[in-house]
């Protein structure tokens, strides 16, 4: 799992000297670390000139910690003591806690690799890991992609134990359990899973584990390298893994029995199953009133569809079906797109395109020259193109509520898979019109009724049925009724609190007599 | 006429990418084959006789008589 | 394998009685029976639900084998192919002229210059890719829009409701006979004894046992359904009218559109209807390549529904000539054959019974 067999074959060096003398097995450690600029062997002696040597790169290791603490009472003890002859590792005579010590020299040049010293003895196999890591890493910042109104302000960071630390500052139970595995060759990243014993199904941890295990890479530089490999349909347009960024909604999933993947230096979390309900709630949602928030809801719904069945209908209608425009309607419409050299479809086709070209654009550019481009793009291109007689006002409208309903969307990669199968839908509505796109409709219905997110349907709990999840999907139900986590939670472990928590409000209260 | 041959093509196609993944011998993959050659041939032959013979007409042929005695 | 929920049962079921019924059948019905219709439609739904209530009793001695497989130890292997194959038969033909019923209307009213072979095409993919992933699909999918499949057909009669000429309903009350209601009935009740092919994918139910609530369930949703389809066509066109037009449901649906605001509504509703009969035909599929892959001895029954589908597309483009040739099918035959398909389970039912009861007499003998 791990994918050390191969880095030490790799090595370009032989074993390490089976020796206790420290001067060859120096030189071993020094060909490994050859050419390493950062690289940095201390050597000092101790207690009556027994030569040590401290291993570290520089930058990532915490020397003046290890000064500190380390070397400074090692060395005032052996001024004292001198008659004594000093080992470091004859007594328990480290004043340092989590310090680890170990005897094989490839885990000692990981061990380097990852930001800690090493410690060699003369006349000592085993050799003190000393876990002082210190490199720059980010603050703690606002979430900049999941931004809410009510809820807590943190978002995860690069630090892999920063996010730990995040998340266990939310879950405060022995149960939740942190798993770390490794992968990439070179990178070796950390990824933790973290999950609530007991809630989570051990069901999915398996199969997490099991899609896990199957991976050997060079490099992992982010979650999504991991997500691709072990989702379940990796030729579906449709995110079968949410990522977020907010600890909160992490630890909120971590209750309802999913499993979180942590990768080191990505502050995007991936949450594993999902469905495609999930991507539809937002964290926003568990912090405004609960009607507020299934209105809100509602809403998502109603954009959902627009987004993905709006320029397809415009088409349908004006290319085929114009007699069902309102009269009033069908005039002015018509009237717009009398000028309009192109067919309907080309038309919106054209819009769509120049809106996803516009909206990439944004993203790309430097954020000093950003707001000019979408006025340019928005405004200029869209009044100068329905003056021009290029498209028809119409359109310039229907490509704009398109563009504002993808965005409704919370999760990302749904929004991107919609706004991609709005093409498809689009030319299905130019050949077929009405028929066309209640076909398009079925394939894509048809293909999240199969598809799967870690053995959970992609659409429960709508298709199969779980009625009791219900609660949390069509609606946001107060949290007072929010009696079992959903279906994905562990069967026998469902229940989330008490029944009449509002009990209050019947019984009299003791100031009203 | 092409358009049906090639659609069956298609199919048969697909169908011998699936069934060499799964867990078919070639007993059950000649029964399957055979199948669709069966069905390419009636329907070609259906599509070809179109204006002379519809499936319509022996469905009439035997059924009429006996709707005519249950009414 | 047990794996399909008998709500999910119940609300395929109720979707494959009443999209086709309405859509298709109601103009027949009304030619045939006149104010009696709904009298028919009534009974003929209860006639159904009879015949399939044998099929249940006979899948209940065995729900966890397949009745493909054991048919032939209750009527013997040389009756029982032919017997399969005739209901494999029947349910491609309920698909053909279902198909061709569908390209029809289409080009009717919406696609008027479009090629039937694409508008077949394109609906043979839909069907195809839905089936090929298995019963769970059929079902899932049917669950699914089951809801918006409902409200949409409620919607209908409501939004109709204001253009009701309700001296109409006067007939409805006095013209009262059962002789001009029996053909509707004999029609419904061959639309819903399709319900007995049930039998076939007993082994994929959960608590089989509760198969025939489920399908009474479908049978009452889908028979108040089509009452009220039917009751406002007579209230609205009459049923000289209503008898002389092909499609009398969706000219209803474009009558709808004399209203102001909800113009538009109708293509949502158009394609909420077109699922619905996806669905349903995708059930039919299933059965049929499920009857043959068993009848190969093939446990998968995937590789068969591409050319299932691909021929049943064939021969709905070939199956008739004209639209007249059409009627005379539908009102000459046809459902009298897809009547004959649904009676096999009963045969089988009544000849399982005495098997069983001649065995239960010979070993009271031999005691």
């Amino acid at each position: 799992m791990k994918g050390t067999s191969r880095e030490t074959q790799s090595a370009p060096v032989g074993a390490c000297p089976p020796t206790l003398e420290l001067t060859p097995r120096l030189e071993w450690f020094k060909e490994r670390l050859d050419r390493c600029y950062d690289a940095v062997f201390h050597t000092f002696t101790i207690g009556r000139g027994l030569p040590c040597v401290l291993i570290y790169f520089q930058g990532m290791f915490d020397y003046l910690n290890a000064e500190e603490h380390l070397l400074m009472p090692l060395l005032r003890e052996s001024s004292e003591r001198v008659d004594e002859p000093a080992g470091l590792f004859d007594e328990h005579r480290i004043p340092l806690a989590r310090t680890i010590v170990i005897d094989d020299p490839d885990e000692a040049i990981k061990q380097v690799m990852m930001g800690h010293g090493v410690l060699l003895q003369e006349n000592e196999a085993q050799m003190l890991v000393l876990p002082f890591v210190s490199y720059e890493t980010r603050a703690l910042e606002e979430a900049p992609n999941e931004s809410v109104i009510r809820g807590p302000r943190e978002a995860f960071v690069e630090s892999l134990d920063t996010n730990l630390t995040l998340l266990r500052r939310r879950i405060k139970s022995p149960l939740l359990k942190t798993e770390r595995l490794t992968f990439g060759v070179h990178t070796q990243t950390s990824v933790i899973l973290a999950y609530l014993e007991g809630t989570c199904p051990d069901r999915l941890i398996r199969e997490v584990k099991r899609r896990l295990a199957n991976i050997r890479i060079d490099g992992v530089l982010g979650s999504s390298y991991l997500e691709e490999i072990i989702q379940d349909s990796p030729y579906s347009p449709f995110p079968q893994l949410q990522y977020t960024e907010r600890p909160d909604t992490v630890s909120a999933s971590v209750l309802e029995g999913r499993i979180a993947i942590l990768v080191d230096n990505t502050p995007m979390i991936l949450l594993a199953p999902v469905t495609f309900f999930m991507m539809l709630q937002s964290a926003e949602d568990y912090y405004q009133p609960f009607i507020a928030a299934s209105w809100i809801r509602w809403i998502r719904f109603i954009f959902l569809s627009t987004s993905l069945l709006l320029p397809s209908f415009y088409i349908a209608i004006t290319t085929f079906h114009p007699e069902m425009i309102p009269f009033n309607l069908l005039i002015s419409i018509s009237s717009s797109r009398e000028i309009v050299p192109f067919p309907a479809l080309m038309e919106a086709a054209m819009m769509e395109l120049a809106f996803e070209a516009l909206r990439e654009a944004s993203v790309r550019i430097p954020k000093s020259i950003g707001q000019a481009v979408s006025i340019i793009g928005a405004l200029i291109i869209g009044t100068a193109a329905v003056q021009a007689g290029i498209v028809s006002a119409a359109m310039v409208i229907i490509v704009s509520v398109t563009g504002i309903a993808s965005f409704i969307i919370p999760n990302f990669d749904l929004g991107l898979s919609f706004r991609l199968l709005r093409f498809p839908m689009m030319l299905l509505a130019g050949m077929f019109g009405i028929f066309g796109i209640a076909c398009g409709i079925i394939l894509i219905y048809v293909h999240l009724v199969n598809l799967q997110s870690f053995g959970t349907p992609y659409l429960a709990p709508v298709t199969p049925r779980a009625a009791r999840s219900l609660k949390d999907t069509v609606y946001r139900a107060p949290w007072w009724k929010m009696r079992t986590l959903p279906f994905m939670a562990n069967r026998t472990n469902r229940l989330r609190e008490i029944a009449n928590m509002r009990a209050w409000a019947s019984s009299e209260g003791a100031d009203d007599e | 006429m092409t358009a049906i041959l090639f659609i069956y093509g298609l199919i048969a196609a697909i169908e011998w990418r699936y069934t060499r993944t799964g867990k078919h011998n070639k007993h059950s993959r000649l029964l399957i084959f055979g199948f669709i050659a069966l069905l390419l041939l009636l329907s070609e032959l259906l599509y070809l006789i179109k204006l002379k013979f519809q499936l319509a007409e022996p469905i009439i042929a035997i059924f009429n008589p006996l709707e005519k005695l249950l009414k | 394998m047990q794996t399909v929920t008998q709500a999910q049962l119940f609300k395929l079921f109720a979707l494959h009685l009443f999209s086709t019924m309405i859509a298709f059948m109601l103009g027949i019905m009304m030619q045939q029976s006149g104010y009696n219709g709904p009298l028919g439609i009534l009974s003929g739904a209860l006639i159904g639900l009879g015949m399939a209530f044998f099929a249940y009793r006979l899948g209940m001695r065995r729900p966890d084998r397949f009745f493909v497989e054991y048919g032939k130890e209750i009527v013997g292997r040389w009756l029982h192919t032919p017997l399969v194959l005739f209901i494999a038969v029947a349910n491609l033909l309920i698909g053909m002229i279902n198909f061709w019923e569908l390209q029809d209307f289409l080009i009717q009213f919406y696609l008027v210059s479009t090629p039937p072979w694409a508008i077949a095409g394109l609906c043979g993919i839909c069907i195809a890719y839905t089936v090929r992933f298995g019963v769970n699909s059929v079902f899932r999918a049917a669950e699914g829009i089951f809801l918006f499949s409902l409200l949409s057909f409620l919607l209908i009669p409501i939004l109709v409701s204001e253009s009701f000429n309700w001296y109409i309903g006067v007939g409805l009350a006095t013209h009262f006979s059962p002789r001009e209601a029996w053909p509707s009935a004999y029609y419904t009740s061959s639309v819903f004894g399709e319900m007995s092919f049930v039998l076939f994918i007993y082994p994929y139910l959960m608590q089989p046992h509760r198969t025939f609530r489920s399908m009474s369930g479908s049978m009452i949703v889908a028979a108040a359904l089509v009452l009220l389809h039917i009751v406002p066509l007579l209230l609205i066109f009459g049923p000289e009218l209503a008898s002389n037009l092909n499609y009398p449901e969706l000219e209803l649906l474009r009558f709808m559109r004399s209203g102001s605001f909800l113009e538009t509504l109708d293509p949502a509703l158009i394609a909420l209807w077109l699922i619905s009969i996806f669905v349903k035909l995708g059930f039919i599929v299933f059965i049929i390549s499920l009857i043959l892959a068993h009848l190969l001895k093939l446990k998968d029954t995937k590789p068969f529904v591409s050319p299932v589908t691909a021929f049943i597309a064939v021969g709905s483009l070939v199956i008739v000539k004209s639209n007249i040739q059409f009627q005379n099918l539908m009102t000459g035959g046809l459902l009298t054959l897809f009547f004959a398909s649904e009676l096999i389970p009963i045969l089988y039912y009544v000849v399982d019974s005495l098997q069983a009861a001649w065995r239960k007499k010979r070993k009271g003998r031999f005691n």
